[in-house]
């Protein structure tokens, strides 16, 4: 719900400091923190471990709605007590600079954790109690590609509060009703905006679009063309590249597979979720050894299908990828996702 | 908030019968929730699934085999193979496991009235038929004629024979029994279950098909059904997948955009030919 006071806020630089400290008093808050050479969304608790330069985050909001291990329940085989549900506390968290198109991936983990008839009690309660301030590129990164797949580098989906970086500090606009109640707590803080520091804003937006170097095929066409392309030998052709190492999974923002284990520590016992990888061969090997995904070929099949074309036949024609580039930066065989999408454009043209 | 769907509840097994045995024996396990509004509250159809859990050990998905007409309490017939069902063969009466569910779609039975029903199983295919023959025989005059094509690879390996054997007396159905190989003996048919099929050749007038068990005798009697002039939205089956969470959230028993766990395990075979070869 917007509000219809003032939506937007200043915060001059040199009191970035203070307004994180005082979120700190609002909740637990996760932000941008370097660890080594690398970024992490983690929890901070001073305003000094908040990255105020930094690379994307190696993470992304997964960690914070469905973390990597989790607890589901606890069961102690002798006692009578069968077994206990370990729902997670209900602590309200704060994320501060999550980039545009982590938080748009939440909406597509919202597809799967919360569709009926079995909501996820786990995620739903970690999920309703996460704001979300977000901080839009002005300088995207090398494989960044958001703007061909629906996003923008200063998009607003799931955000309470997107913050734009000018010369002299940060405008804060204010999307939801949660994110205008951070802006009157921060009264003091917060100013307002004069009109140049408006055109500014303005100016950084419009450039960062054209900042964007990667650009994808056009989703809908992709997503319509894999409808056919089951068979296709692309399939075969990547999976010979690929080693399986599950990294592209592990770092997308709109991935959710998970294991289900019961593991055993010091008399007690856990029933535990853990992250789970379609790339990996047991993830769907039967117990009678026969696994539907055999190859490497056809579990690169799965990742695609799954987020171009599985998912928008199930939720509305929406795509679960948001650009974030993350898999293609990061995968050791230097499987690029685009050139993937590239090879089912063109195959796609053949095949029609 | 509903309750949560990853909690099992409570269930005393009150019975355990052996119906075949070897190593990959199946005993058939008649259980009984702890709690009277869990046991109430777990409405299910024919075809339908439960997650089984052993403490320890983890959790299987498993069809009930009993028919929600027969009694308050669950039947499973599980044959001993993986993790967890190799330790439920260890369990005794009064022993307690987890139940929760029940998942997936089901058997059509409502669809199904008026029209005969002809049963193919092999194996532990029997398991979900089971339930919808029993739900049918339960609602006789719903149904035209029954019949029951059953094989086994031996008379040892024949699960529910003493039932068969008496549905064939009481005449409600048509039972037909088969083995693999020959038995001195035995006098029913011997050869794989689509053959029998093939050798009584039944009617595909007003009739719906529904074959379970291994996968290629599933692949042989469909072809077998389809000459005998069975549609293809008439002939049902049962897809498996691996499956974790059991309600449309881990992820991986799709097959192409389909959650096996969610919109399966009950396919027609008009479904199954629009699917991907995922499976
Ligand atoms: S990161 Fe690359 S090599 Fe690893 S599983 Fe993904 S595509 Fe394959
Ligand atoms: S893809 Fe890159 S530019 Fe776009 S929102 Fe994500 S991090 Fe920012
Ligand atoms: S078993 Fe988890 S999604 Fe089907």
């Amino acid at each position: 719900m917007v509000s219809k006071e003032e939506p937007l806020g200043f915060l001059p630089k040199e009191k970035l400091k203070e307004f994180v400290q005082e979120l700190l008093g609002l909740g637990v808050v996760l932000a941008p923190k370097k660890e080594g050479d690398i970024t992490i969304m983690q929890e901070i608790r001073t305003a000094g471990e908040l990255a105020e330069d930094f690379e994307q985050t190696r993470n992304n909001l997964r960690t914070i709605v469905e973390p990597q291990n989790e607890i589901l329940l606890t069961y102690q085989p002798s006692a009578e007590l069968f077994c206990e549900e370990n729902l997670p506390e209900e602590k309200q968290k704060i994320v501060f600079w999550c980039r545009p198109c982590d938080a748009r991936a939440i909406s597509y983990l919202d597809d799967n954790f919360k569709d009926e008839p079995f909501p996820d009690p786990y995620y739903i309660r970690r999920r309703d109690r996460v704001l979300l301030i977000g901080l839009g590129c002005d300088s995207p990164f090398p494989y960044c590609f958001c703007s061909s797949i629906g996003g923008s580098p200063f998009g607003k989906d799931n955000l309470d509060i997107v913050m734009t970086r000018v010369d002299r500090g940060y405008i804060l606009e204010y999307i939801t009703e949660n994110g205008q109640e951070i802006g009157r707590k921060m009264s003091d803080i917060i100013q307002r905006l004069t009109d140049d520091d408006m055109t500014e804003m303005r100016k950084v937006q419009e450039n960062a679009d054209k900042m964007i170097r990667r650009k994808a095929p056009d989703p809908s066409d992709i997503s319509r063309k894999l409808s056919s392309m089951f068979e296709s030998p692309i399939w075969k052709k990547w999976g010979d590249k690929c080693i399986g190492c599950g990294i592209c999974t592990y770092l997308c923002p709109t991935c959710w597979c998970f294991d289900i284990n019961d593991v055993e520590s010091r008399g007690k016992g856990y029933r535990i979720r853990t992250w789970d990888s379609c790339q990996f061969p047991l993830f769907t090997l039967h117990t009678s050894s026969h696994n539907p995904r055999p190859d490497k070929g056809s579990r690169v099949r799965q990742r695609v299908m799954h987020k171009y074309n599985y998912h928008p036949i199930n939720y509305g024609g929406r795509i679960a990828c948001v650009g974030c580039g993350r898999c293609s930066e990061l995968c050791p065989m230097d499987i690029d996702l685009i050139s993937i999408l590239e090879d089912i454009s063109k195959a796609g043209e053949k095949d029609a | 908030m509903p309750e949560n769907p990853y909690l099992p509840h409570a269930a005393v097994v009150r019975d355990i019968a052996q119906e075949t045995s070897g190593e990959r024996a199946v005993r058939t396990f008649t259980v009984d929730f702890e709690d009277e509004n869990v046991s109430s509250n777990f409405k299910y159809r024919p075809g339908q699934l439960a997650m089984i859990s052993v403490f320890g050990r983890g959790e299987s998905m498993i069809s009930m085999t009993s028919s929600p007409t027969m009694s308050k309490s669950l039947q499973f017939a599980i044959m001993r193979y993986g993790r967890v069902t190799s330790v439920l063969h260890y369990l005794e009466i009064g022993e307690k496991i987890g139940v929760r569910g029940p998942y997936g779609n089901g058997f059509p039975v409502a669809d199904w009235k008026g029209k005969s029903l002809l049963f193919i199983g092999g194996g532990i295919g029997i398991a979900p038929l089971r339930s919808a023959y029993m739900y049918a025989l339960d609602n006789r005059k719903d149904y035209g004629e029954i019949s029951i094509f059953y094989g086994a690879r031996s008379s040892q390996n024949i699960v529910f024979r003493k039932e068969l054997e008496s549905i064939a007396q009481s005449g409600k159905a048509k039972v037909e029994l088969s083995i693999d190989k020959p038995e001195d003996d035995w006098k029913g048919f011997v050869g794989f279950v689509p053959a029998n099929v093939k050798r009584l050749s039944p009617t595909s007038d007003n009739t719906i098909a529904i074959a379970c068990g291994p996968v290629v005798m599933i692949k042989v009697a469909i072809d077998e059904l389809l000459s005998l002039g069975f549609a293809p939205e008439r002939i049902f089956t049962t897809m498996e997948n691996k499956m974790k969470c059991g309600i449309g959230k881990c992820g991986r028993c799709n097959i192409g955009s389909v959650l096996v766990c969610k919109k399966g395990p009950v396919f027609s075979y008009d479904q199954i030919q629009k699917m991907p070869r995922d499976f």
